[in-house]
């Protein structure tokens, strides 16, 4: 664009001042032209007493670029003279000259003003291609995969504004679309994996149950030496339980039981909880919290989902690190956040870090914050994180007594 | 004043701006970002490293300079200057390795990196933004001083013309600045090598003329003319440290596309400035024996007296040319880095701007294209008023460049631990006090405040590391 500006420009100013200069000089050329013929023509009569030599020096004494003659030429003005009839011609070339250094101001001064105008077309062309060149950026950052959006300016021109307008409403158009796909299809996977979970879960449960009454009635016949195995045995069924038994919440939530809840209780039993699971280097920084900040809830899934935040703390901190657990009144609820120190969430998981089975530990289920997602959109609240290499806060805002709840 | 010359003179303007604008440089390139603007992008083919390297060599200072030089004092002008001029470019490729390694975009950010010293950066970025800013100034007015007397015009008019000339090719950055330094430099080798032709066509074989041009006194034979070997060897060493430690031919080092390239560059430089040299001699000792004495205010003033008074209309107007490309090929480079120390560089210019984003890279391009602007217009400011001649502010602006660039630049790799800031503030601070206090030129306060460089240099502690 830069290069077609350029050279529109450019050429319109040198046809200009070409056009200009010739006229100028054309003119100039003429009038010196009639001037020293009208004195010529008004002397005439002092040529005739001269010889050759005297008719030259008066000559260029009243017109200093002509000369004599005895060819008649294109404007010669004849002449009769003592030695015989001549030519006064005029010396083109030396008149022209003469006329372009008299003129040279102006010829300067056009040369000023093509590179004036040259410079002038490029900020043009800059002030054009700019807003093409930050469109062009901002759709490369989409494709790229961020989200961008261009600040509209008033003193753009409107033509940009109107643009700029335009890409604005059609990111968040295709970001609305992206959510609201990304919804459609989270939930779809959610319908068909609770269906098979829940199935497959139902299965297992029962003989693990069974598995674990008759685990119990061994224990009483088994010697001695065996006692630790049972134990290892016995836990394993537990944590197996668990982890059904947390399939099963994800796929069959029950709706919350509401009551009412001291939020110092539910600090008290995670402390208590997360006693045993909490590694060497790992420090437990708790905000007091006051005696009466209370919420309406279910006071076990709201257990679980503060254990499940806390215990991914402690696992995003594998070398140690402080975990900040704190809850304070917002508004007629309660916000609760639970910060660790650990490398935070990496980009690739950072938009589906709520759906179940996505995790970065190897041996982990990733259901953790599947179920806490779920327990807060059960409650009305909602969650949201910041992470960032110096790690990870999640909030959880449980709203209020609201009626849909208590009742 | 021979009217066709003068007509052949507005002519090559014409001619040599409508060559710039349809041959060279794009000021807004589509995928301009810093590096680009600073370096083209680190990716100059041999052509264009070769061009602009040899382009911006040859200064309108140092072509009127060196010529008129010649023309009085014979062959010390080639001892004190060109030799020593050579004797530099034989340190640079020392410098191309060290100076590639670095990702850094300018010089001063090379020596703040390099010595682990960011008060390097500041200190390197302001000498050469005053060193430039005065040299800018002489490329002003020397062109501006020859213009106004061979056209007869004034000579803020002159200098106004040669300010939109390096405008124009200075707003896209070097790889502009490369483009039509390409141009330059053909003008300029035909713009030296023409008039010299003449001279030999006129006055015979370069032995006839060597001879012709002896019989004008011995004193002009003599490697160190009427001056002492003491005075003349300090002022081809001072110029030699100045080339080595040039951040323009630096620049050029770091933005050539491979070393390789970088080294080819420097294998070929002497060749074609060898060539402007022989040339410029030949016209130089021409014109002594052609018209042997000479008179006029000024340098530049002589320099055209004397083309005007051997040179016929069509070497004349070339040779005019030649110092109007040399003055931009200059110009054009030494404003980029100008603007590079004051928008990049100097830490109080450069503290919101972030790499990367699209606005603020395109701000702080937009901020350099004001400050080349500016800094433009503030050389053309200072260009009318009286100053002290063109060697002695280039002498000048290349002994500052000297002491906070040779050092870095050539140590030895053990050096580098060293606490460089006090040493090249202590040379500085004693070049400037001997240049005030003592009647002596640059070139020769210079030399002992580098010894004392040095010497504060290995005497001092290691920096302190972390």
């Amino acid at each position: 664009m830069e290069t077609r500006i350029k050279a529109v420009v450019a050429l319109l100013s040198i046809i200009l001042i070409a056009s200009l200069a010739g006229v100028s000089l054309y003119q100039g050329y003429i009038g010196r032209i009639e001037d020293d013929s009208a004195r010529i023509l008004n002397m005439r009569d002092e040529f005739s007493a001269l010889d050759r030599i005297g008719a030259t020096r008066l000559l260029r004494k009243i017109a200093e670029n002509w000369t004599i003659s005895q060819t008649h030429e294109r404007g010669a003005i004849p002449l009769t003279t003592a030695a015989g009839a001549f030519y006064a011609i005029p010396d083109g070339r030396t008149i022209l000259a003469a006329i372009v250094f008299r003129q040279r101001h102006v010829l300067v001064a056009g040369v000023i003003g093509l590179l004036l105008a040259v410079e002038a077309a490029i900020f043009l062309a800059w002030s054009l291609s700019r807003p093409l060149k930050r469109l062009a950026w901002a759709f490369e950052q989409i494709r790229s995969g961020s989200w961008v959006t261009l600040p509209p300016s008033r003193r753009q021109p409107y033509e940009v504004r109107r643009l700029t307008a335009i890409f604005n409403d059609m990111v968040d158009t295709l970001r609305r679309w992206q959510k609201l796909e990304r919804q459609i299809s989270r939930m779809d996977r959610l319908a068909s994996l609770g269906q098979m979970v829940a199935g497959v879960s139902h299965e297992i449960r029962n003989p693990l149950a069974s598995m674990r009454i008759h685990l119990d009635l061994l224990s009483e016949s088994v010697s001695p030496d065996g006692d630790e195995s049972l134990r290892i045995l016995g836990d394993e069924l537990d944590r197996l339980n668990r982890t059904v038994s947390q399939l099963l919440a994800f796929a069959s939530p029950r709706p919350p039981l509401v009551g009412p809840i001291h939020v110092s209780d539910l600090f008290q039993w995670c402390r208590q909880m997360l006693h045993a699971s909490l590694r060497k280097g790992i420090t437990w920084d708790v905000s007091p919290v006051d005696d009466d900040l209370g919420l309406w809830g279910d006071p076990q899934q709201l257990r679980q989902m503060l254990l499940n935040l806390l215990l991914n703390a402690v696992e995003a901190m594998p070398h140690g690190g402080t975990i900040h657990f704190a809850a304070q009144r917002n508004g007629n609820g309660v916000e609760f956040r639970v910060s660790d120190t650990g490398p935070g969430l990496p980009d690739i998981i950072q938009e589906r870090i709520f759906d179940p089975f996505v995790t970065t530990k190897a041996d982990g289920t990733g259901l953790g914050l599947s179920i806490v997602h779920r327990i807060v959109e059960l409650h009305g609240g909602r969650i949201e994180y910041e992470t960032s290499p110096q790690g990870t806060t999640f909030v959880v805002h449980i709203p209020g007594q609201r009626e849909e709840i208590r009742q | 004043m021979i009217l066709s010359q003068a007509v052949g003179n507005l002519i090559a303007f014409g001619f040599y701006a409508i060559l710039l604008v349809v041959l060279a440089g794009q000021a807004f390139t589509w995928n301009e970002n810093r590096t680009r603007f600073y370096l083209a992008g680190r990716s100059l083919g041999l052509r264009s490293s070769l061009s602009t390297f040899c382009a911006t060599w040859m200064s309108a200072a140092s072509l009127v300079g060196y010529t008129l030089w010649f023309y009085r004092d014979g062959y010390v002008a080639f001892t004190g200057s060109v030799n020593g001029w050579m004797l530099g470019l034989l340190a640079l490729p020392f410098a191309v390795t060290r100076l590639r390694k670095s990702r850094a975009l300018s010089l001063p950010e090379w020596l703040a990196t390099e010595y682990g010293d960011p008060r390097l950066r500041t200190i390197g970025a302001s000498a050469l933004l005053l060193a430039y800013t005065f040299y800018i100034v002489t490329q002003f007015q020397a062109f501006g001083g020859i213009v106004s007397h061979m056209l007869d015009i004034p000579s803020w008019v002159a200098s106004l013309l040669v300010y939109l000339f390096v405008l124009y090719t200075t707003f896209g950055g070097l790889a502009s600045v490369a483009s039509s330094d390409e141009m330059n430099l053909a003008l300029i080798l035909v713009g030296v090598t023409v008039p010299a032709a003449y001279m030999l066509w006129r006055l015979g074989t370069p032995r006839e003329l060597h001879h012709a041009f002896a019989a004008l006194g011995p004193v002009l034979m003599r490697p160190f003319g009427s001056e002492s070997p003491a005075f003349i060897f300090p002022m081809m060493l001072a110029w030699g440290l100045g080339v080595a430690a040039n951040p323009q031919y630096a620049i050029r080092i770091m933005s050539a596309g491979s070393r390789r390239t970088a080294y080819l560059m420097l294998i070929l430089t002497p060749l074609i400035v060898g060539w402007i040299y022989v040339c410029l001699t030949l016209t130089g000792m021409g014109g002594r024996v052609l018209l042997p004495s000479l008179t006029g205010p000024g340098d530049d003033a002589a320099f055209s007296t004397l083309i005007t008074a051997i040179l016929p209309p069509l070497p004349a107007m070339l040779l005019l040319v030649a110092v109007l490309a040399a003055a931009v090929s200059t110009a054009n480079s030494q404003l980029l880095l100008a603007a590079c120390s004051w928008c990049y560089d100097l830490p109080f210019r450069n503290r919101t701007l972030h790499r990367g984003d699209f606005g603020s890279e395109e701000l702080f391009l937009v901020r350099n294209r004001v400050a080349i602007g500016a800094i433009a217009s503030l050389c053309l400011c200072i260009s009318q008023f009286p100053l002290p001649g063109i060697l002695s502010l280039g002498r000048y602006s290349w002994t500052v460049v000297a002491l906070c660039f040779f050092l870095p630049m050539y140590l030895p790799e053990r050096y580098r631990r060293r606490r460089l800031f006090m040493a090249v503030l202590v040379a500085l601070a004693m070049h400037h006090t001997l240049l005030f206090l003592l009647p002596f030129p640059a070139e020769i306060t210079m030399l002992p405040s580098l010894l004392l460089e040095l010497a504060v240099l290995l005497a001092g502690p290691d920096r302190p590391q972390g």
